[in-house]
């Protein structure tokens, strides 16, 4: 009897399709790869799996009985265990009492078996290389640490089908090692295993199957010994002549002014450091799978994070907090409205004006012409600022930015959740800074926003990001999707060093 | 949404004079409408249960004792605009120092009243910075910091007046606190000072604006770079000056410091911020709707008074009026998204 099956599962978030038809089969013992780039559905798929999330249709079967449920606990019920990169540790307590815990059932007996629990704890923590750290507390281990104790915690649950969440992306190579090995036991014992990755290294050499899903739909499902990288890049970018693209398209050298340059800017939660340099009049896209340490890369620019040493119009500053990055002429645009932009008590003028008046005590330009500039549509300019829509509150927090002529704005994912004509008119008002002479610095998840804005500006680069890495750099003009989401998936000959 | 306010009042417009009514419901004094109308309809009910209470004098009596409410509230009003649960329990214990250091040092030491205000600006300064230096970098929660902060201020009063606090009242401070200016209270005149001077500083100073912006979402002023750590410095110390000066007016007004007196002023004066319109939340608030939520309180007190009830069963209902008027207040409202 097959372990698992779904059929034709779709989910939408509000009008996102995130699945659109997404049918997988697992059987007993076998080791499968879900492979797909950012907005794939990959993850909402698992997550419906898992029991995280409910699918709007579509039907699961579990050891040939329809399989229904409703949350994380249910699935484990029927031994479906999913485990992620989101840890769910307590990280105040010690390695052993994160394991034991889960398994104290709710309804507890009087008589609790702690001596077994703690054996069997143990056990999986030897199995896994980690006795040493059983007494640690959670908090005082590095994340890749972090990592293992999750993977022990989903062994511990004795899973039938384990649902494993790109958790080799942060583990180093001896771990990577044990882990595969472990995934080898469990499935010689008749467990199955969905393993969702962009690694191609560990889905050649550690599955059996894979499937590729694109835009919410499963696109290619094949015997992993059956297909090679390009093929598996092929299906992922929807692009048929991928197979040679070794020569990358060169960078242009604009003849615009170096407007800001940093070197050994460091990102939090990486060792390494970077180099950048961004001119005038020039747009830059940063793209990469999510989670890449682009978000960080902008928010360090902007002093979030410590003191940053740059050259700005050739002049030497430290940037200390966003304090003086705002004081040194750059801006920062979150994603995030809710937490990290909008004054949500406050009028749509005093929104505006957060930054001349609030910030740099000067009048800005006046508040009715920058709102005309970026194209909100507003009642009076004292209404509360929550009664617009979420497209025209951006458009009121980037005049904000815009109302004292910045040389630098840096935005992160700045149009998520606004509708598409919203989104259209904030690539034109980056498109109108850059002609002005200023430059932007744009982080996005979505590759087609990237190369739609790069197509729009006379200048731009799109720089993909791996691992907190620049893994490669496109000229704006010539980039396509598929160009990005090739460079964002690391190959196995280590293309990218 | 734009045409919200017009929707809502729709309901209580009915018929003639609907374009005068329409025009007051949204103007930007719409907000104290009901603590308005609560108002008069206390001072009814007040003069119906018990003649006279309405009268000029009493009225003039009424709003006196509401001053010094409202400068319990002011400080308390810019710390809980600050958001980020913003409170100040200290209220109460600060005030009561100021009275208690006022009364002696101005009567038994070479000092004077200057002095003894000078010295309280400092020690008003001082505990102000201690909140925000532990609120703000030792990220003590401001209930806990203040509360326990009120026990040390309680602390050093005693310990300072031995427990035997001594001394009347400088006359300038009973002129302020029960003197007349022609018909009119004094303290009435210097409430609206408070209030029309505390305005001003919340509209038209950059510390004010800021005030809002920082109380509405903290994360967002530090990003638009603002400098949240010296609104929220400002804040603190203003507070804390408020609290002992505050102090010294209560002195005026009483004639003699005690310990503990100004004790009921710190649900008092929270009570008075959130009637006026002061989300608890932060980021929005006046000291007029302050001023005018000190007003209802002290009328409310007044005509439980009036009934003679015993002072137990008075307290009792207080609080329970407190709670109710609290719980209705402090919802918030739902925002959109």
């Amino acid at each position: 009897m097959r372990l698992f099956e779904c059929r034709h599962i779709a989910k939408r978030y509000g009008s996102v399709v995130a699945l659109q038809d997404a049918s997988i089969t697992v059987e007993r013992g076998e080791i499968r790869a879900i492979l797909g780039g950012n907005g794939s559905g990959k993850s909402t798929l698992s997550k419906i799996i898992g029991g995280a999330v409910a699918p709007d249709s579509g039907e699961m079967f579990l050891n040939g009985q329809p399989y229904r449920v409703h949350s994380p606990a249910q699935a484990k019920r029927h031994r479906v265990v999913f485990t992620s990169q989101e840890l769910s540790l307590l990280t105040n307590l010690t390695v052993e009492q994160n394991l034991v815990l889960p398994q104290i059932p709710a309804k507890a007996g009087v008589l609790l078996d702690r001596k077994a629990m703690r054996r069997s704890a143990q056990a999986v923590l030897d199995r896994l290389g980690l006795a040493d750290i059983a007494g640690m507390p959670a908090a005082s281990l590095p994340p890749n640490r972090q990592f293992m104790v999750e993977f022990a915690k989903a062994l511990l649950q004795q899973p039938e089908l384990l649902i494993i969440d790109e958790i080799t992306s942060a583990l180093y190579r001896e771990d990577v090692e044990v882990f595969k090995q472990v995934v080898r036991e469990l499935s010689a014992q008749g467990c199955g295993i969905l393993f969702i990755s962009h690694r191609m290294p560990e889905i050649f050499s550690l599955c059996d199957t894979v499937t590729v899903m694109r835009n919410g739909v499963v696109v290619g499902d094949h015997r992993v010994d059956s297909v090679d990288e390009d093929r598996l890049l092929e299906l992922l970018t929807g692009d048929r002549q991928t197979t040679d693209r070794q020569a990358a398209p060169r960078v242009q050298v604009h003849d615009g002014q170096v407007l800001l340059s940093v070197k050994g800017l460091k990102l939090p939660g990486y060792a390494h450091t970077l180099d950048f340099e961004v001119r005038k009049g020039e747009v830059i896209g940063i793209a990469g799978l999510q989670g890449q340490g682009q978000s960080q890369f902008v928010r360090a620019l902007f002093g979030m994070y410590g003191p940053v040493e740059a050259v700005i119009d050739n002049e030497k500053r430290v940037i200390r907090s966003p304090r003086e990055a705002v004081r040194a002429g750059l801006a920062f645009l979150s994603g995030d409205r809710e937490r990290e932009g909008v004054f949500a008590r406050r009028s749509i003028a005093e929104n505006l004006k957060a930054v001349s008046d609030g910030a740099l005590g000067n009048k800005g330009l006046p508040v009715v012409d920058v709102l005309r500039q970026v194209g909100a549509k507003y009642g009076k300019v004292t209404d509360p600022v929550v009664s617009l829509s979420g497209g025209n509150q951006q458009k009121v927090i980037i005049g904000r930015w815009t109302s004292v002529q910045p040389k630098l704005l840096l935005a992160d994912d700045p149009t998520k959740g606004i509708d598409v004509q919203a989104r259209h008119d904030v690539h034109l008002i980056f498109r109108d800074l850059t002609r002005e002479g200023s430059a932007v610095v744009l982080v996005s998840s979505d590759d087609e926003e990237l190369v739609n804005i790069a197509r729009t500006v006379e200048q731009s680069r799109i720089i993909v990001m791996y691992g907190g890495r620049f893994v490669k750099a496109f000229a704006g003009a010539d980039v396509t999707v598929q160009d990005i989401i090739e460079a964002s998936i690391p190959r196995r000959e280590g293309t990218h060093g | 949404m734009k045409g919200r306010p017009v929707e809502l009042n729709d309901a209580a417009v009915a018929g003639a004079g609907r374009n005068i009514r329409l025009r007051l419901a949204n103007s930007k004094f719409r907000i104290y409408i009901p603590v308005l109308s609560a108002s008069v309809a206390l001072l009814i009910l007040g003069q119906i249960l018990s003649p006279g209470f309405a009268s000029a004098s009493n009225i003039g009596n009424l709003l006196a004792t509401a001053v010094v409410l409202a400068i319990a509230s002011f400080g308390q009003t810019l710390v809980v605009i600050s958001g980020q649960e913003g409170i100040d329990l200290s209220i109460g214990a600060m005030m009561s120092m100021g009275a208690l250091i006022g009364v002696q040092v101005s009567d038994q030491s070479s000092l004077g009243l200057w002095g003894a205000v000078l010295l309280l600006i400092g020690t008003g300064a001082l505990v102000g910075l201690i909140h925000a230096v532990c609120i703000q970098f030792l990220r003590i929660p401001p209930l806990v910091m203040t509360l326990g902060m009120a026990t040390v201020v309680d602390g050093f009063a005693l310990a300072y007046t031995k427990g035997l606090p001594s001394g009347t009242a400088p006359k300038l401070l009973t002129a302020i606190g029960i003197g007349h200016v022609g018909p009119i209270r004094t303290l009435l005149l210097f409430g609206i000072a408070m209030v029309v001077i505390g305005e001003f500083v919340l509209r038209r100073t950059r510390y004010g604006r800021n005030l809002y912006l920082a109380g509405s979402n903290r994360m967002a002023a530090a990003l638009s770079g603002i400098h949240v750590n010296v609104v929220v410095f400002v804040t603190y110390v203003i507070a804390g000056i408020a609290g002992t000066l505050g102090g010294l007016v209560m002195l005026g007004f009483v004639g003699t410091a005690q310990l503990g007196m100004g004790d009921g002023y710190t649900l008092l004066s929270i009570a008075a911020v959130v009637i006026g319109g002061t989300a608890l939340a932060g980021g929005e608030g006046t000291f007029l709707g302050s001023a005018l939520g000190a007003v209802v309180l002290t009328i409310l007190t007044s005509v439980l008074l009036a009934v003679g009830m015993q002072e137990g069963v008075r307290e009792l209902i207080q609080g329970a009026i407190l709670l109710l008027v609290l719980a209705i207040y402090s919802r918030a409202p739902k925002l959109r998204q």
